[in-house]
């Protein structure tokens, strides 16, 4: 090495640079990332709070594997047992819990909740018969334990909040407890004590049902040996959430190591040398260092994911120092040795550097993350290869160069002529039988984007609908500056939509207006109580003649007397305090300065259109969703992306090779052989039975990129000179580590590692065998 | 007035009874179907109400309580849960006993002395047992602060293994009393 003091100085202050960078890097590890975002504020929005907001702090939990009577005693001793942990805020197993908290408060603000007051609801009339139905109830059940409430609550008032609050679509309970339709499952729900955005927290709630469960299983294996098979599935955000930290974190790890070490090795078997791994080390090195501060910057955060990509991409980017140090440390004068390669280095770099640019502007949020880290990546990577490494080369550095002659094959025209055919035949007969054939050409779900494998969204949907908690398809939301505002529409929309219930075209709906009334409606129900002295005297009215005492019902006088006070409001405090706080806060929530509401309509089909028109009539910023419909389109918009993004990348790259080379023939022998291996890729991904997501049409651009780059260096070999068992050997060189690092990529479980990864590690082999098609088809026939 | 100074003769000579030896009456009864009269005093209520209808008990553990008047009603009580059908052609409405702890408490105290487990009465309430084999009185204060709230006291009263009164006092003043017919 030339210069060792200098460089080993540089090398220290990157080595210093970048452990200070990655000490301090928060490593985001969070799924939504990963996820598929909307374009619509209005569905991000929804979307947002189904998946991250109070509502969606729940876990699923199946209990299988054992008889009905097994399953029913394990599903009420698992809520046993959760509901004493501190972890855990609230469990429910089907079994009716009445919580006296709850019950206390649904007592408290029973006149000013719940359906609306009649307008004779206090008058002497309703009071009679109030009294008199409480008469016929102190004969019955209700009247041996619950007379307190009755006398109370002479008008029957509760019952109505009961019912009001009672859950239209409940989930079906069998033998008491809540079980699949099947019943080969008994399920619960169960709500972490933990903010949902604490993976932490919420980690540690699921270590406290999974640690639970076995307590049970154990408890009832030791009553019956055909209990001990008792098995649980949990399921729900939370747990996806914490699955996907737990397999980001893994692959970064896993995937990492792997591309190092398969790097390390083949660098040692191509170079034996130290003072190489050095120089190879401080470039990629500062590569990867650079992608991930430019994330850092650009993003304002860095996720795991785009960590491995970046450590994988080390892979791709070392092709550039190779190169350097291939023809320049094979050279008697490395300077001058390497400048008869530079332009073509530069191009080469270029075309791959264009093909990452659709990945920054795509809508997919992971994707962009990936982009800057491969631009920033590989440009500070060329330009340590390109004005740094040169300095540090000895003449005749490198002097084994054990690729040389791997890829000039000794074949004579007429065996090219053959292999081309051959190669023509396998193609016609790979389109044939895809046309042929009834696959599917492009990803349909958007389920087989996300990081969760398929069977755990299947279990998620099953527990989901035996508990009727699927998400909903309609919903409406109401955004105006201040809550009333939000309450008030609603409310009037309300009034329309029960109209619809009524006429049986709604199944039926939620809305924040069912938890909090507006204060205008509480106002109007306090003008329907009578005030104190009025009550008083139409209750003495109406108990005369009846076996009552005087007095018997004070406790209803006093009742409404507090309802009725000036003081007495139902507040969104108060709401969120009690068991409907959540729900409330899904409901109704700030959202960017302004107060949004959310109606969430039963069923899987409401009257659109009229309920449009209602929106419409009643003015504001009304605007009814269709979720299923915006996810369909979703995946139009994806694949719309992908393509315009292959094609701007496509497009790129040929501009650059266009300027670069100034040469029409040129160009088109570049051209060539990379559209070929491009839309043979696509057809072996589909032959391989793997549909085209945005994840693979997206790493087709990189194919392109990389073409080009084999394309270019592969064109200036000419058998028989010095210099090309350099290119031949830095070339091998070069797609091994490329296609070593996609290959290892493409055994993520992570739809978006794995799709970019197996595109590329097939694109890249099928590049280079095309290419090598192509060149020796051009007439540069073996040296004899 | 004549009847208590006899029976006061009677506890004189009779040892006094055992909470065991009383148990061991009541475990014999295998099942029975009885009618009874339940008077409802209400605090807030100038005069009681009549309940009149069937109870009847098998063991180990099934209540029924059938109302005749003043309004039909049905209770089964079979283990831990309690359905209740307020007339013959509504579907029962079934609450778990857990849930009512009151309730419970109640339960407890009639199928405990109906079975003669004392291990459960004792559990649950403290026991004051006074009278003969012949006439015996079993005074039950529940434990628990939960129970105390609603129910003061619970006595039953009966003739060898056969209960004939139950009586059940409320915190709040009511009283229940269930005669059982001979």
């Amino acid at each position: 090495m030339r210069r060792p003091a200098t460089f080993w100085c540089l090398f220290a202050i990157w080595a210093f640079g970048a452990t200070f960078l990655f000490a301090n890097l928060e490593v985001k590890t969070d799924s939504n990332f990963l996820l598929p975002r909307f374009a619509s504020p209005e569905t991000r929005l929804v979307a947002d709070q189904l998946r991250r907001g109070p509502a969606s702090n729940i876990v699923l939990i199946g209990l299988g594997g054992a008889s009905k009577d097994a399953l029913v005693q394990a599903s009420d001793r698992l809520t046993t047992l959760l509901r004493e942990n501190p972890d855990i805020g609230f469990v429910a197993n089907g079994r009716s819990f009445v919580d006296p908290a709850a019950v206390a408060w649904a007592r408290r603000y029973r006149y000013l909740l719940g359906p609306p007051l009649e307008p004779d609801e206090f008058g002497a009339a309703s009071l009679g018969r109030a009294f008199k139905s409480v008469l016929a109830s102190l004969g019955t059940s209700a009247g041996l334990l619950g007379e307190d409430l009755l006398f109370a609550d002479p008008t029957g008032r509760m019952l109505r909040i009961l019912a009001h609050f009672s859950q239209q679509d409940a989930p079906r309970a069998s033998s008491g407890i809540w079980m699949t339709a099947d019943g080969a499952m008994a399920t619960l729900v169960v709500r972490p004590r933990f903010d949902p955005l604490d993976l932490d927290g919420q980690a540690r709630a699921i270590a406290a049902i999974r640690s639970s469960f076995q307590t049970v299983q154990r408890a009832l294996g030791v009553e019956s040996q055909s209990n001990a098979k008792l098995t649980m599935l949990v399921s729900g955000p939370g747990v996806f959430a914490v699955d996907v930290r737990a397999q980001v974190i893994s692959e970064l790890a896993w995937i990492s190591t792997a591309t190092l070490a398969c790097s390390v090795l083949l660098i040692w078997f191509a170079f034996r040398s130290i003072a190489v791994m050095a120089l190879l080390t401080f470039a990629t090195g500062i590569g990867l260092t650079a992608g991930v501060l430019a994330v850092r910057v650009v993003f304002g955060e860095v996720h795991g994911v785009t960590v491995t990509f970046g450590m994988m991409l080390t892979g791709l980017a070392i092709d550039y120092p190779i190169h350097v140090l291939v023809h320049g440390g094979n050279s008697s004068d490395p300077i001058r040795g390497l400048r008869s390669i530079w332009s073509t280095l530069l191009l080469s770099a270029l075309t791959t550097l264009a093909a990452f640019v659709p990945f920054t502007t795509s809508s997919f949020p992971g994707l962009a993350q990936l982009g800057v880290v491969s631009i920033a990546g590989i440009l500070a990577t060329f330009l340590v290869a390109r004005f740094l490494l040169p300095h540090f080369l000895k003449p005749a550095h490198v002097a084994r160069l054990p690729f040389g002659n791997f890829v000039v094959p000794k074949l004579s025209s007429k065996s090219v002529r053959a292999v081309q055919l051959a190669g023509a035949g396998i193609v016609a007969a790979m389109v044939a039988w895809l046309v042929i054939g009834d696959g599917k050409v492009w990803e349909d779900s958007l389920a087989n984007l996300s990081p969760l494998p398929r069977e755990q969204l299947e279990t998620d949907l099953r527990l989901r609908r035996s508990l009727q908690s699927t998400n909903p398809r309609f919903l409406m939301v109401v955004a105006e500056s201040d809550r009333e505002a939000v309450l008030e529409r609603i409310e009037t929309l309300g009034r329309r939509f029960d109209e619809l219930v009524a006429q049986k075209r709604l199944a039926g709906y939620d809305s924040p207006s069912r938890y909090l009334p507006s204060r205008k409606a509480q106002h109007e129900r306090k003008a329907v109580m009578p005030p104190d002295g009025e009550l008083r005297a139409r209750v003495a009215a109406a108990l005369a003649g009846t076996p009552f005492r005087e007095g018997a019902f004070d406790q209803f006088v006093a009742d409404v007397g507090l309802a009725r006070s000036g003081d007495t409001f139902l507040t969104y405090e108060a709401v969120a305090e009690s068991l409907f706080g959540v729900r409330l806060a899904t409901l109704l929530f700030r959202h960017e300065g302004r107060w949004a509401g959310l109606v969430v309509f039963q069923g899987e089909t409401v009257p659109t259109k009229e309920i449009e028109e209602m929106a419409k009539a009643v003015g504001g910023s009304a605007i009814l969703l269709d979720l299923k419909a915006q996810a369909d389109g979703l995946l139009a918009e994806y694949r719309i992306e992908a393509l315009r993004g292959l094609a701007l990348g496509a497009l790129l790259s040929l501009a650059v090779l266009a300027i670069g080379l100034r040469d029409r023939h040129l160009v088109a022998r570049a051209f060539a052989p990379v559209a070929c291996a491009v839309a043979l890729t696509s057809v072996t991904l589909l032959l391989l039975g793997i549909p085209l997501s945005l994840f693979h049409l997206m790493a087709l651009s990189v194919v392109t990129g990389l073409g080009y780059d084999y394309a270019l260096f592969l064109d200036r070999l000419r058998p028989g000179r010095a210099a090309d068992s350099a290119i031949a050997h830095a070339l091998v060189l070069c797609a091994t580590t490329t296609i070593g690092s996609y290959a290892i990529l493409s055994l993520s479980q992570l739809p978006i590692l794995n799709g970019i990864g197996i595109t590329v590690a097939i694109g890249c082999l099928l590049v280079l065998i095309v290419s090598a098609l192509f060149w020796l088809g051009a007439g540069r026939e073996a040296p004899k | 007035m004549l009847g208590q100074s006899l029976r006061a003769v009677e506890l004189a000579e009779a040892a006094p009874l055992q909470l065991a030896e009383l148990m061991g009456l009541l475990a014999k009864q295998e099942r029975g179907s009885v009618r009874f009269r339940e008077t409802r005093h209400y605090v807030r209520l100038k005069e009681p109400i009549v309940v009149i209808g069937a109870l009847s008990f098998q063991k180990p553990d099934r209540l029924t309580k059938i109302v005749t008047q003043p309004k039909w009603e049905r209770v089964d009580i079979v283990g831990a849960e309690a359905s209740l059908r307020a007339s013959e052609s509504e579907p029962a409405r079934t609450i778990r006993l857990d849930d009512v702890p009151v309730l419970n408490a109640l339960i407890v105290a009639l199928r405990a002395t109906l079975v003669g487990d004392d291990a459960q009465l004792v559990r649950m309430f403290a026991i004051h047992l006074t009278g003969t084999k012949d006439d015996w009185r079993l005074v039950l204060v529940p434990r628990t602060a939960v129970i105390q709230e609603k129910v003061a006291q619970i006595t039953i009263a009966g003739r060898g293994g056969v209960p004939t009164q139950f009586a059940l006092v409320q915190s709040n003043g009511d009283r229940v009393v269930i005669e059982i017919e001979p």
